[in-house]
């Protein structure tokens, strides 16, 4: 009869105490383990996110740079600004003619909007953004306003007033091209944090990575000596620019553990997008060609088209 | 006479125990296996992306490996219907395939314009001049243009890199390019 009573009792303190004590115990190593992982957790999110957008949004950069200038002929590829022509250092535009669409003045270009006639107008829609060279190397940005039989009406993009910053002429070459113009630049976004944008002409903007410290364009020479980006005028980027170098710098993310981010940095080399063709033996006379790779229309094929222009004019 | 220890656990005590592991197992299995899925996850992105950045690096190459073959002869189309695709072999063992093809020859004038078709055929491509200054000058020159597209494959989770390149080959045997595009995507093999 005892033992059954005593079983039917339940436990003493003792049994109750140590029992709980282990309880306690191994609660308390699953609590440290879990908090481990968890934290483990929270920085490994925190070290792939910081390290893969970097990563990404160099590697975007990088790809644009790489293209800069293609179809464009020698009309400046890169501007060291924002796409509103603002010179910065931490902001570049790549500017590109993917399409190879491009145009010779009939008639000289002097007021804004007014119809020129242009060899290759039809190419053009109203609203493209242009840019307008000659061979004196003058260049300036428009937008086209009108587009009538064989004539294009531009208006300057830049200037204050208006008008051009000075004529373009047919005795010196004067053409117009399409371009794409793509913008990467730092900005702070509605939450405060600053950013790193990409803005695409005609296209909505993009963040390629939040929390940046810092983001970096050197322009080295065919040397890889660095240039004073300074030196590079707003119209008129100089031609021995060999590469860009990019380096962005992210902060860690404030809700997310504390680590060290290292900055990424990649040397992207401008790809030779045109050849000045030389036709005699000290390349007195030569002439600018730029290859331009599109789709024909017809058979679907890939096809190379050609975009020339005078580098010098000829004395025949 | 044998004797039998007594049981660690009674029958009943037994499929509470179950239990208990089976509710563990239940709970902390699908967080566990959600955070090192998500680790791997994105140590795999960061990964591909490194090798997506080096295959930029590789189509560049082969580029410049087409420019010296078309310059030495060893890459020789005849006709614009013409194209020759090669392979690459890179040391991690991916690939790049590279298409080569012959377009139009183009001819330049000297007044900066690419000749039309039908023009071509009434002009002399060969014509001599002399300058102001008593120079000798080519009126035209006629152009070899090749179309070079290389791959790199595609490595989940990033697209291919793909480089399209005008390359043009002078009547004096020098070899420029004169654009170059770069792609990103999934693509069909050349």
């Amino acid at each position: 009869m005892l033992p059954a009573r005593r079983r039917q009792a339940g436990f003493t303190l003792i049994e109750v105490m140590i029992v709980l004590a282990i309880t306690l115990l191994i609660a308390a190593v699953v609590y440290r383990i879990t908090r481990a992982s968890w934290l483990l957790y929270r920085t490994q999110v925190q070290v792939t996110e910081r390290g893969f957008s970097a990563l990404r949004a160099v590697d975007d950069m990088a790809v644009e740079i790489a293209r800069a200038g293609f179809g464009l002929g020698d009309a400046g590829p890169l501007f060291p600004g924002r796409l509103d022509g603002t010179a910065a250092p931490d902001a570049i535009t790549v500017r590109s003619n993917p399409e190879g669409i491009a145009g010779s003045f009939q008639e000289d270009l002097t007021d804004p909007g007014q119809l020129v006639r242009v060899e290759g107008a039809e190419l053009f829609a109203e609203g493209d953004d242009v840019l307008v060279v000659d061979e004196e190397k003058a260049m300036e940005r428009a937008q086209v306003v009108r587009r009538g039989p064989e004539s294009l009406g531009l208006r300057p993009r830049e200037t204050p007033d208006g008008q051009f910053r000075r004529p373009f002429r047919t005795s010196v070459g004067a053409r117009v091209l399409k371009v794409r113009e793509v913008g990467f630049y730092l900005k702070t976004d509605r939450t405060g944090v600053v950013v790193l944008a990409r803005k695409v002409s005609g296209q909505r903007e993009q963040t390629l990575a939040r929390y940046v410290e810092e983001l970096r364009f050197d322009y080295v020479d065919a040397e890889s000596l660095p240039r004073d980006p300074r030196s590079l005028t707003v119209w008129r980027p100089e031609r021995e620019v060999a590469g860009v170098r990019i380096t962005l710098r992210l902060l860690p993310n404030p809700d997310l553990p504390s680590i060290t981010v290292p900055p990424v940095s990649v040397l992207v080399s401008l790809e030779p997008q045109s050849a000045s063709i030389a036709f005699d033996a000290a390349a007195y006379h030569t002439v600018g060609l730029a290859g331009v790779i599109g789709q024909d229309p017809a058979s679907g094929d890939r096809k190379v088209g050609m975009h020339a222009w005078r580098n010098t004019i000829p004395l025949f | 006479m044998a004797q039998h220890d007594p049981a660690l656990l009674s029958p009943k005590e037994r499929g509470a125990a179950l239990l208990l592991v089976l509710i563990a197992l239940v709970g902390l299995m699908p967080m566990a296996l959600f955070l090192s899925d998500f680790a791997w996850r994105r140590q795999r992105q960061v990964n591909a992306m490194t090798q997506n950045v080096g295959g930029q690096a590789a189509v560049r190459g082969a580029l410049d490996l087409v420019m010296a073959r078309i310059q030495s002869g060893r890459l020789h189309l005849v006709g614009p219907d013409q194209s020759e695709r090669f392979e690459l072999d890179e040391p991690e063992g991916r690939p790049v395939r590279v298409r080569v093809s012959r377009q139009d020859d183009a001819v330049l004038g000297l007044e900066g314009r690419v000749l039309a078709p039908e023009e071509v055929a009434q002009v002399d491509a060969d014509q001599l001049g002399i300058d102001g200054l008593g120079r000798v000058v080519r009126q035209y020159r006629r152009l070899e243009v090749y179309l070079v597209d290389a791959e790199s494959p595609a490595r989940h989770p990033f697209g291919a890199v793909r480089l399209l390149a005008a390359v043009v080959r002078l009547d004096t045997g020098e070899v420029v390019c004169v654009g170059v595009r770069y792609d990103r995507g999934y693509f069909t093999t050349p």
